[in-house]
């Protein structure tokens, strides 16, 4: 029997996977506004659902398929929102970042997962 | 050329620390109040930039090996006093993506090894006990039976129940000051031992706030004893609280051993010594057979690890539950993580992850993983420290390890990077001195270790990556085990339980490759292994259970099996789920399946147990009625969940009765 204590465990998790989630949720619902909906969320189910995890490949899965899945209902119950378009407010370092980017986020929404997943999370 | 610069591109976009602090409030439910807020903000933004400042800093390097300090000063050294704790904490980088340990859990993990002697002893009595790794070693669970009662925790209480009349005759509950949770449970003769744990916030009342110390969530683990002479009427006989969240415990004879890990926040050792109340560092402790006050240790008291870069302490706590002896407490500075015990000793693991490169999209590069193995005698109700000893590579749970006539075994895993093509798979046999005297590395690279078992002179290993060798290794001669041989698969088991000396049930999982390439899981799989010859290996016969998304707890907990070779009974919770369109899975059943098993026809279904129906997957899922734990006595198999439990006739699989339970209301 393992016990660890439940918070620190919630506090390590945020730490380990803020960015990916949140990036991830960023490419899906193109909204910074959603994004933070989603990440919250995905947090709170893994709050409430501490799911066992049989090793980090496993733990990371999860975690990305909670996302989408979140990111999906949001859109689908924020159709409104969804169809406004993304404003240009993420600004980057450099001129090719940023035409990239934005190129990647013109596709749709199966691709520009497929991109981020397979270039940015392997 | 193009993914490298969307990566960069990627890599700016930032959580702002704003969103991760309410979301970390709002996930761990620390109350909230506009002062405590800015300074749980504020203290929360130093504690990121303090750990992305001391991430990147070299650990201290001492020439001497961490082995050779503890045998310089006979055994651990001690702390002597509050200085040598600040100067140690101090240099400490508690990096969030901390190596205290392997993959923890939130309950068992489960495969068990057993000492050979007894292994397929005939149980005399007609009742089922919880499914141990050491003959003679206790393990508390959620559940507990002596034959007539059934002893369950169930939503923040203990209810006893008269089996046979299925009623329940008393209950143990705890009121909303004493905030203790009841985890899991032994009962042994005429006393019940219920381990548990307390959370104090205690700073979020405080109205003003000293900077120095933010709010901690601040757990105590407790063992309660009560008499229960009198089922209807049990009575509180002893209690003994430790700090720190529950690591884990054992009970051999009248004894009971539990260990608790408290974290230290070291930010709080950047400021000045003159500042901290040493008062407040010193591991606490109460024994009601001393009083009801709470007594500390000293400093003198407390040994710590020197290689250690946890900053916790580990308390271990010893006490007989039939004499008014005090509890043995003792604290170590330090963590442990996975233990394994034996009916004389108890060791205790620790992961240490060394020679750290810059971090890349939060993945060490190359790194050195070792196991640090604390050895303490069990005795009299005394855990005392005894030999420390390192092999490479990380556990995967308790029953990686074993010991047999002395020597100690024990199985890990060794990656150098996060790469897993680099894993390898290392089997270790250490001595009394825990120093190594036979070892067998470099088993299939690439992959990791998802099983093992050690049953007497041979230890079964499964390893994986996309197909499952099951190794069998030889260990009748300590310096020198051997794999005798190898049987590759495609699947593989999380859980390896003996059936008998050549027979060995696997519970698992299928796996197939989708369309990418990549493979994944496809249902539960149940699998009979002939190991008579062990240089072949053989899969006698194997059971597909459900498809993609199916689970059981066994995969993770070994005592969420019910086996008895006599009754011939298989038993797990699962919940089974179909595949339904791409990447969707839809849950179809939950509840117990019940196997029996013959050498000569294999796996029957007997039946199926549930005490919902799920008619829409998930939808309407009633949490109270997951069936979590299976039991028997004498021919009835009970069913456990929350909300109800239910009798079923072993035999005709004929349901018997149901008890509801009252449940209070959700949290």
């Amino acid at each position: 029997m393992e016990y660890i204590d439940k918070n620190r465990y919630l506090e390590r998790m945020v730490e380990k996977y803020s960015d990916m989630i949140y990036r991830l949720a960023l490419v899906r619902t193109r909204s910074r506004e959603n994004s933070e909906d989603v990440y919250q969320e995905v947090f709170f189910r893994l709050a409430k659902k501490l799911p066992q995890f049989e090793s980090e490949e496993h733990e990371k899965a999860w975690l990305i398929r909670v996302t989408i899945n979140c990111s999906k209902n949001l859109l689908n119950s924020n159709y409104l929102k969804y169809k406004s378009e993304m404003k240009e407010d993420i600004t980057f370092e450099t001129k090719e970042r940023h035409d990239i980017y934005y190129a990647v986020e013109e596709l749709p929404l199966k691709y520009r997962t497929i991109i981020h997943l397979y270039y940015y999370e392997n | 050329m193009k993914k490298k610069e969307y990566v960069d591109a990627v890599n700016e976009i930032k959580v702002d620390n704003d969103l991760k602090e309410r979301t970390i409030n709002k996930i761990t439910q620390s109350k909230k109040h506009k002062n405590i807020y800015s300074i749980l903000a504020s203290s929360i933004i130093v504690f990121v930039i303090v750990i992305s400042i001391a991430i990147p800093m070299i650990n201290n390097k001492n020439k001497v090996t961490p082995i050779e300090i503890v045998e310089q000063n006979n055994g651990l050294p001690k702390l002597e006093n509050f200085e040598n704790l600040y100067n140690i904490m101090k240099n400490k980088s508690s990096g969030l993506y901390e190596t205290n340990g392997s993959f923890v859990s939130f309950t068992d993990s489960a495969a068990s090894s057993e000492t050979s002697s007894s292994e397929f002893e005939k149980d005399e009595d007609d009742y089922s006990k919880t499914n141990v790794q050491v003959d003679g070693v206790d393990e508390a669970d959620i559940v507990k039976t002596d034959g007539s009662y059934i002893y369950y925790i169930t939503s923040g209480e203990i209810i006893i129940v008269n089996a046979t009349e299925l009623k329940k005759v008393s209950e143990i509950s705890y009121n909303e000051d004493e905030k203790f949770n009841p985890l899991e449970l032994y009962i042994r003769n005429n006393k019940l031992i219920v381990i548990g744990q307390k959370e104090n916030n205690y700073y979020d009342d405080l109205m003003a706030v000293d900077t120095i110390y933010p709010i901690q969530r601040d757990s105590h683990t407790t063992a309660k004893v009560y008499n229960i002479e009198n089922k209807a009427n049990p009575k509180l006989d002893r209690e003994v609280e430790i700090e720190g969240s529950y690591i884990s415990s054992r009970m051999i004879d009248d004894n009971v051993y539990f260990i608790a890990d408290k974290y230290i926040y070291t930010y709080i050792f950047k400021a000045d010594i003159e500042k901290l109340d040493e008062e407040m560092f010193k591991p606490k402790y109460t024994d009601t057979v001393i009083g009801n006050e709470e007594k500390c240790l000293q400093y003198n008291d407390i040994y710590y690890f020197p290689e250690s870069d946890d900053t916790s302490y580990l308390n271990i706590a010893g006490f007989n539950i039939n004499n008014n002896e005090k509890a043995n407490i003792n604290t170590y500075l330090g963590a442990g993580s996975d233990i394994y015990s034996s009916q004389k000793n108890l060791y205790i693991t620790r992961v240490e992850y060394e020679d750290e490169d810059e971090r890349v999209y939060g993945y060490y590069n190359n790194y050195d993983v070792n196991t640090y193995i604390y050895k303490f005698k069990l005795e009299d109700s005394k855990a005392t420290y005894e030999k420390a000893g390192s092999v490479p590579g990380k556990v995967l749970n308790q029953f990686s390890m074993d010991e047999k006539d002395g020597y100690f075994r024990i199985a890990t895993t060794d990656s150098q990077s996060w790469n897993s093509k680099t894993d390898t798979n290392n089997l270790y046999v250490l001595n009394e001195n825990l120093e190594t005297i036979g070892k067998i590395e470099n088993l299939a690279k690439g992959e990791k270790i998802y099983s093992v078992r050690f049953m007497g002179n041979r230890a079964y290993m499964v390893t994986f990556v996309e197909t499952d060798p099951l190794f069998v290794i030889d260990l009748s001669n300590p310096e020198n085990p051997i794999v005798l041989g190898e049987l590759k698969i495609p699947g593989y088991s999380k859980y390896l339980h003996p059936y008998d000396e050549n027979h060995i049930i696997g519970f698992g999982e299928n796996t197939k490759t989708n369309q990418y390439g990549g493979v994944v899981t496809d249902g539960m799989k149940m699998a009979l292994f002939d190991v008579t010859n062990p240089s072949s290996p053989k899969e006698l016969y194997s059971v597909d259970i459900g498809e993609k998304g199916t689970y059981s707890e066994i995969l993770n907990n070994h005592k969420a099996l019910l086996f008895s070779k006599e009754k011939n009974i298989i038993a797990i919770p699962i919940s089974i789920s179909e595949e339904e369109g791409n990447y969707r899975t839809k849950l179809k059943f939950q509840g117990a399946i019940v196997y029996g098993l013959d050498l000569d026809k294999g796996f029957n279904l007997k039946g199926t147990i549930a005490h919902m129906q799920i008619t829409d997957g998930y939808i309407d899922y009633d949490y109270t009625k997951e069936v979590e734990r299976i039991i028997y006595i004498n021919d009835s198999l009970y069913t456990l969940s929350k909300g109800l439990i239910k009798s079923t006739d072993i035999n005709t699989m004929q349901e018997q009765g149901i008890l509801e339970i009252e449940l209070e209301s959700d949290e």
